[in-house]
This record gives structure tokens, C-alpha cells and sequence, in this order.
């Protein structure tokens, strides 16, 4: 929760602390003046200025700052630009001066700003969510030493940018922001304001509403679990499982297309990868020709959707090497971010390209119209009219006595191809039994993928440092070709390599301690009480 | 939250003018700012028009029979807070002497700070006691403006012994050059490195300049009024270099 620099407060009963800043929305901005003018009569004022205000407010996709009663402001006024982030029941929380216009938190500079915001948004990209602009006269209100004690702002806006006045819905405001430990003399200003002028303030995080950004939007387009029970048919079941996996694929597309934030990617990726691990390893369901096809043409988008995610995952890693490198070498990286974002864009160009072409719009239309086509009656697949529980136990059984087997295998001297295979079928284990984990006991389950989880962590951080000293090592080649790499960041790259194949070696010590956790008769006991097969294999 | 604490045993040297300005340029930094007014003159307090009394006097604030978040006023600027000056704090020393495990005490009162603040400066009154002695404790750095001759040369070597007997829980001291006139030959061979001083003093200097009195006449931080003029500048760099310093 993000602490407002206000005073401390106190609840009156309407509810809103009389200590935080107050908004008045106005009828009309003669209004506006009679309220000021009224002020200036009974208090001792102070004009300021009056001035060209634009402000554009900013969260993530998903409102992490407004799930921490926050948000972010970006103002130009007086020809300078600053950020502000403040809380969304009113008052600053913090102000910096910069004319960055906000994105990752990577983008903003160093110091106690970034540091504010950087965990609340994490990896997502702050988008604008409305642009206002308008003009905001300013007033004080002093005592008797000539101190402000509460600062007034008499506003007109327009919402849409200078050059787009769309909506030409003109709103008016009037702010009263006590200063700190001057609670008494705000309160006297918003008595007289409501008192004589029967105004009423906007209820506490209204003001966003009044632009009209709504309140919460649509919450990440993750997959929804499919309804499936133990003695649905399994192409029955199955196909829901894919139903739902294709829902996610559309319902990322839109974000991935515009680049909105690289979560949508994720998703959009992840759903495609869990639809190729349900086709193959859940074979015999459906025939395999149409089977084929599907999986030809999901392999087709995963591989051109590959490149920009490795940029995606590239540039959020860049703090963490920046991190990894002492102070001063650090603005060294500035050429390496340079070039990624550079390659994401053109990377962009293709993925949209790919999204745009006539082969993905087949294999989504035929996709959707396949799913939704009712399963045969009579099929001569065995498997098809299985119930769906039998089945995935076997498939699940099977799989995880594969993991075992592999696990098993690996020393410390195994060849690192060996962990990458056990981590390819840990990864499918995962999948599969995340498809199906409604049909086993929920306390049960949970505690084989979090047993499952663990050994995935460590495949993982053993893969990803791998993976990323490869992709720095191609960077910079491609840096290079083009003529773009100092050698000051070849340098810390080659440093950043080394520091990344120590931590490789180091998530490769573990690897062994992990599979013999995951290897315990108690995980191998709950494996086999879950998903050893209760009928002959194979036959019905 | 850093804690930085402006002090010079001599008076007169820009002390609180630094405070006001440093502090003034952390909030616009985008640090959420507090600056604590030890001094009895309540110099900083009267620069930002703020009443130099806290309810209780110092001795209540101490003892925290009330809190400091009730004796805190915004400044005119935000993001920068003051806790005034009270005029009880003439009699620190002998409060302190009085108070119970003070160092306890006042990191207590520091720590119910820690939430609201990300940088809080400490504008010290010229003495040195027991409660100098305490604050130096709480502090992170010290920050000791210097007029570069030899008297305030010997004046930091004193400080430095007197610190040197405070072991581990000494704060790092940064001096600087304060009210720096280059036309005194003293002045320009001191600060050319030609007579060493006892702590390394910062790169930045704070020039002896018309527009730091004037901030009496506009009670406001000199970047407020000068924008842009060489020491509103001096005093921006003087903050980054210790920022660098503190992390």
C-alpha cells in the first residue's frame, strides 16, 4: 500500500479523510471564479499562475499501481514535464522532474522515483490510459507569516490530446490540497466552499472516472480451466482443453499485435506451447492426419513468435545485468539495450506480418470450426471414448516414470544435453498435468506440482543462463557486423558471459540434489496413488 | 532513509543554507524529504515560513509522548517536509544529559520516520555535546560545509578526533567548501589541494554569492529564484556527490 505524504489521518462520516485533497467538479467555470473569489474575500491568498497544464495518467494493462491506490501522472506544464506519482485517494506521493515519457521502469533514471515504482509494476509496460489538457489556475492560501497552507487549482479540461480534442466535453475543477500539518486551515476552505457554494466533493479515487477511465479494466487474459469431469469422453474432454487454450490465444492476440506489453506475448506463446503439448502427448484421440496438420501449423507459430519473445525476455533481463556490474561500467550496456530494442522492432514487423497472414487466419478459423464440431458417435479409436480420467493417468503415469527414469541418469559429469531433455519433459509433465488437474484430489495434486515445481526452478535457472549467454554472445556478433559495438560493451558483455556461466555451473551443481528431492519414495508414493492407472492399459 | 546531518562546530559557515538547498534538490529528485530543524535559531524553519515551535518543546518529541508526524509542516514545495526548530532545543544537552538511553530514544523516533521519508536532514546547531554526539550516532553521513581557511581547516581536524572515539557507529564525513571566495589567495590555494586536509573534502564548492543571503529576502531555496545561477547549481552537484556517496 502506497502511503500518500498527507496528514495524518482521520475519518469523518461520510467517509473521505478531511485532511486529503479534495476535488470539486463544477457545473461551469463562472462557478470556478465565484468559488476564488469568494476565498479571496475571507482569506489571505496569493495568486500564482495561471497556466497550459496536459497531463496523461499511466498503470499497467492489468492496474498494478491502481491495486496499490496509485497511479502515475505526466505533466507539461510551463514547458516542463515531470512525473508524478500519487495516490489515488489523493495527494503526491512522489514527483520527479524528467521529460521521460513512462514505459518499463528500466526507462526511468536511477533513484528513489524508480525505486517506488519499480516493484509495484514489475515487467509490465505503463500505458496511458487518457490524456487531458486544459489550463489550471493556481492560488494559496497563506497565514498570517505568508505561509501556503492550502494550495487551490482552479481547472478546465478537455479530455484527448491538444491536437485531438475528441470528446469536447469540457470539465471543470476545483482542488483544494492541504499542506501538511495545516489540516485546520483546509478544512475551513472546504467548509466555506460547501457551505455558501453547495459544492460537493468527489468521493475519494473518483478523479480518474471523471475523464472517464474506468475504474478497474479487463483483468489478464490467462487461461480459463476448462469443465471437465472424470467420465467425459476423452476427445470430448480433450477438445475443451483446446477450446480454452484457443480463447487465450485470441484473447492475447490483439495486445500482441500492438505491442502493448510483453505479457500478452507470453500468454499468446504459452498457450500455443500447452496446445502442441496436448497434441503430442495426447495421441490417439483423434485421427492422426488431421492431428498432423494442426501440429505442422502450431509448430509454424510458435517458431515466429519465438524471436521477439527472446527479445522481450532479453530486455527485461538488462537491470539484472546492469545489476551485475559495478557502477561505473554500467552506462557500457547503453549500445546492447540500443541494438535489442532496435532488433525488437523489426522483430515486431515480422510478428505482426505472421499475425496478419492468410496461414494464421486458416489455422485459427479451422482450428475453432474442428473443436467445435461434435465428436463421432462411433470411432475406431480406442482411445477417443475412453473416459478422459483413465487416459490421463496413463499418459500422465507414463510421462512421469519417463522423468524418473532420465532423473535417474544425471551425475555431475552427465552432458548438459541430458538436463535439457529432462527439462523438455518435466515442462510437458507440468502441462499435462495441469490439463487434468480438476479430476484429481486438489490438496493431493497440489503438492505433486509443487514437488514437480521445484525441480522445474532449477532446470530453468540452468536453461535461461545458458540460453541468455548464447543470445549475448549473438548480440553482440550482430552489433559488431553492423559496426555498433564499443569496445568498452564487448567488454563488460564478455564479463556479463562469464558472470553467466559461473551462475550456469552453479544452477548445474544443483541440479542433482534436486532430482534426488524430487525422487523421494513419499513424491514417489503420491505419483502412484494419483496416477497409476486403476484399468488395464490401453484396452477399455 | 538516509540521514544526513549538516554540522560545523563553527557558526556562520552556510550550514543551514545547505541544508535548505540539498534537501530542497533530494525532493526534487523525486525523494520524499524531511528536514529536521535542531538548530535553536530556527533558521531553517524561518526560511520556509514555518513556525519555529513544537508542541511540547524537544524534550516531549524525544520522550515521544507525541509523535513528530503531528510537529511536521509541508514547506511550499513538495515532496520536502520540515520539523521546525523549537526554542527548548537551546537546552539539547542538558535534555539529553537528563533523558534516558537517549540514543535509543532518538533512533526510535527516527525509525517511526523511516515510512513517510527517504532522506531526512539534520540541520545541527554549532556546539558539540552529548547530543551532537547522540545525533552523530543516527547519522549516515556528516556533512560539513568549510570556509577554506586555516581556522576552519583546525575546526575539522577536531571534528575528526572527536569522531575518530566513536569506533564503528561513526557516519562518514563529507566536508565541503562553503562560501568559497576564489579573489582570496587563502581561499583559492586551500581549495587547489596546497595545504591537506584532514578528510578529503567533496569536488563541489559552494561560492560565496549575493544570491545565497538573498534567500532570507525570498525565504525560499536558491533554485527557486535563481535557477540556473552558479550556486544553484553548485548546491545540485553537491547533492548528487552525496548521493553517489551514500549508496
Amino acid at each position: 500500500m502506497i502511503a500518500p505524504t498527507g496528514d495524518v489521518g482521520r475519518s469523518s462520516a461520510v467517509g473521505t479523510d478531511p485532511d486529503a485533497e479534495r476535488h470539486y467538479a463544477l457545473a461551469s467555470p463562472a462557478l470556478g471564479e465565484r468559488a476564488l473569489e469568494l476565498l479571496r474575500a475571507r482569506f489571505r491568498t496569493r495568486d500564482d499562475a495561471l497556466l497550459a497544464v496536459t497531463r496523461a495518467y499511466y498503470d499497467t494493462f492489468d492496474r498494478r499501481l491502481a491495486g496499490e491506490d496509485a497511479i502515475l501522472c505526466r505533466t507539461l506544464e510551463d514547458g516542463a514535464h515531470s512525473l508524478r506519482l500519487e495516490s489515488l485517494s489523493g495527494g503526491l506521493v512522489r514527483r520527479l522532474a524528467t521529460p521521460i515519457v513512462p514505459g518499463f521502469a528500466a526507462d526511468l533514471p536511477r533513484g528513489p522515483f524508480h525505486d517506488a515504482i519499480a516493484p509495484l509494476i514489475d515487467v509490465r509496460r505503463l500505458l496511458q490510459l487518457v490524456e487531458i489538457t486544459g489550463s489550471v489556475e493556481r492560488a494559496s492560501v497563506l497565514d498570517d507569516r505568508g505561509k501556503t497552507t492550502v494550495r487551490l487549482s482552479f481547472e478546465q479540461w478537455t479530455i484527448g490530446s491538444r491536437a485531438d480534442r475528441i470528446h469536447g466535453a469540457d470539465i471543470t475543477l476545483l482542488t483544494a490540497t492541504p499542506v501538511k500539518g495545516y489540516g485546520k486551515a483546509a478544512r475551513r476552505v472546504c467548509e466555506l466552499l460547501e457551505a455558501e457554494l453547495a459544492l460537493h466533493p468527489l468521493p475519494p479515487g473518483a478523479l480518474l472516472s471523471v475523464f472517464g477511465v474506468a475504474p478497474q479494466s479487463a483483468a489478464t487474459p490467462a487461461a480459463t480451466r476448462p469443465a471437465i469431469t472424470r467420465d467425459m469422453r476423452s476427445d470430448e474432454a480433450i477438445k475443451r482443453i483446446y477450446a480454452s487454450l484457443l480463447e487465450t490465444i485470441v484473447a492475447n492476440e490483439e495486445g500482441t499485435r500492438r505491442r502493448t506489453d510483453p505479457e500478452f506475448l507470453h500468454q499468446f506463446r504459452v498457450a500455443i506451447r500447452r496446445t502442441r503439448a496436448g497434441i503430442a502427448r495426447l495421441r490417439g484421440v483423434f485421427p492422426v492426419r488431421t492431428m498432423e496438420r494442426f501440429k505442422r501449423e502450431f509448430a509454424w507459430l510458435g517458431s515466429v513468435t519465438g524471436p521477439m519473445r527472446d527479445l522481450d525476455v532479453h530486455l527485461m533481463e538488462l537491470p539484472a545485468y546492469e545489476a551485475a556490474l559495478p557502477p561505473e561500467a554500467r552506462g557500457d550496456l547503453e549500445p546492447l539495450r540500443t541494438h535489442l530494442e532496435l532488433s525488437a522492432d523489426r522483430e515486431q514487423v515480422k510478428l505482426e506480418a505472421a499475425l496478419e497472414s492468410e496461414r494464421y487466419a486458416r489455422l485459427i478459423k479451422s482450428w475453432r470450426a474442428w473443436l467445435r464440431r461434435p465428436v463421432p458417435m462411433r470411432t475406431p479409436l480406442v482411445d477417443a471414448r475412453r473416459p478422459i480420467e483413465q487416459l490421463a493417468r496413463e499418459r500422465i503415469y507414463k510421462l512421469h516414470g519417463r522423468v524418473l527414469k532420465r532423473g535417474s541418469k544425471i551425475d555431475d559429469q552427465t552432458p548438459d544435453e541430458a538436463v535439457h531433455d529432462l527439462r523438455l519433459d518435466c515442462k510437458k509433465l507440468r502441462y499435462l498435468i495441469e490439463f487434468f488437474r480438476d479430476l484429481f484430489d486438489p490438496k493431493v495434486i497440489k503438492q505433486q506440482i509443487r514437488a514437480l515445481k521445484q525441480l522445474q526452478e532449477v532446470l530453468g535457472r540452468f536453461n535461461d543462463f545458458s540460453v541468455q549467454q548464447i543470445a549475448l554472445a549473438d548480440a553482440t556478433h550482430e552489433m559488431a557486423e553492423h559496426g555498433r559495438a564499443p569496445l568498452a560493451t564487448a567488454v563488460v558483455v564478455g564479463r556479463l558471459i562469464e558472470t553467466l556461466r559461473g551462475r550456469q555451473q552453479q544452477a548445474r551443481d544443483e541440479v542433482r540434489g534436486r532430482i534426488q528431492t524430487f525422487n523421494t519414495p513419499d513424491n514417489r508414493a503420491r505419483a502412484e496413488q494419483l496416477f497409476a492407472p486403476t484399468a488395464p492399459v490401453g484396452t477399455e | 532513509m538516509k540521514i544526513i546531518a549538516c554540522y560545523n562546530l563553527k557558526g556562520g559557515v552556510g550550514k543551514t543554507a545547505a541544508t535548505v538547498n540539498l534537501a530542497y534538490h533530494a525532493a526534487q529528485q523525486g525523494a520524499r524529504t524531511l528536514i529536521w530543524d535542531l538548530d535553536p535559531q530556527g533558521a531553517a524553519s524561518f526560511y520556509f515560513r514555518v513556525k519555529p515551535k513544537v508542541k511540547g518543546g524537544f524534550d516531549t518529541l524525544l520522550k515521544r509522548r507525541r509523535s513528530p508526524m503531528k510537529s511536521i509542516r509541508g514547506t511550499d514545495y513538495e515532496g520536502l517536509d520540515l520539523l521546525p526548530a523549537d526554542f527548548s532545543a537551546r537546552h539539547i544537552d542538558l535534555i539529553v544529559d537528563r533523558t534516558r538511553k537517549p540514543k535509543r530514544r532518538l533512533k526510535r523516533l527516527v525509525k517511526g520516520l523511516k515510512k513517510e521519508y527517504d532522506c531526512v536532514f539534520l540541520d545541527c546547531a554549532p556546539s558539540i555535546g552529548v547530543a551532537t554526539e547522540v545525533l552523530f550516532q543516527i547519522a549516515d553521513a556528516l556533512v560539513v560545509p568549510t570556509i577554506p581557511t586555516t581556522l576552519s581547516v583546525n575546526t575539522l581536524k577536531r571534528i575528526k578526533k572527536h569522531l575518530k572515539g566513536m569506533n564503528g557507529s561513526a557516519p562518514t564525513v563529507l566536508p565541503f567548501f562553503s562560501m568559497v571566495d576564489r579573489r582570496k589567495q587563502l581561499h583559492k590555494s586551500i581549495c587547489e589541494g596546497e595545504q591537506r586536509l584532514p578528510i578529503d573534502p567533496l569536488n563541489a564548492s559552494i561560492p560565496y554569492s549575493s544570491l545565497v543571503e538573498q534567500m532570507g529576502t525570498h525565504r525560499a531555496p536558491v533554485s527557486t529564484f535563481a535557477a540556473g545561477s552558479r550556486p544553484a547549481r553548485a548546491y545540485e552537484q553537491l547533492g548528487e556527490e552525496i548521493r553517489a556517496q551514500l549508496n
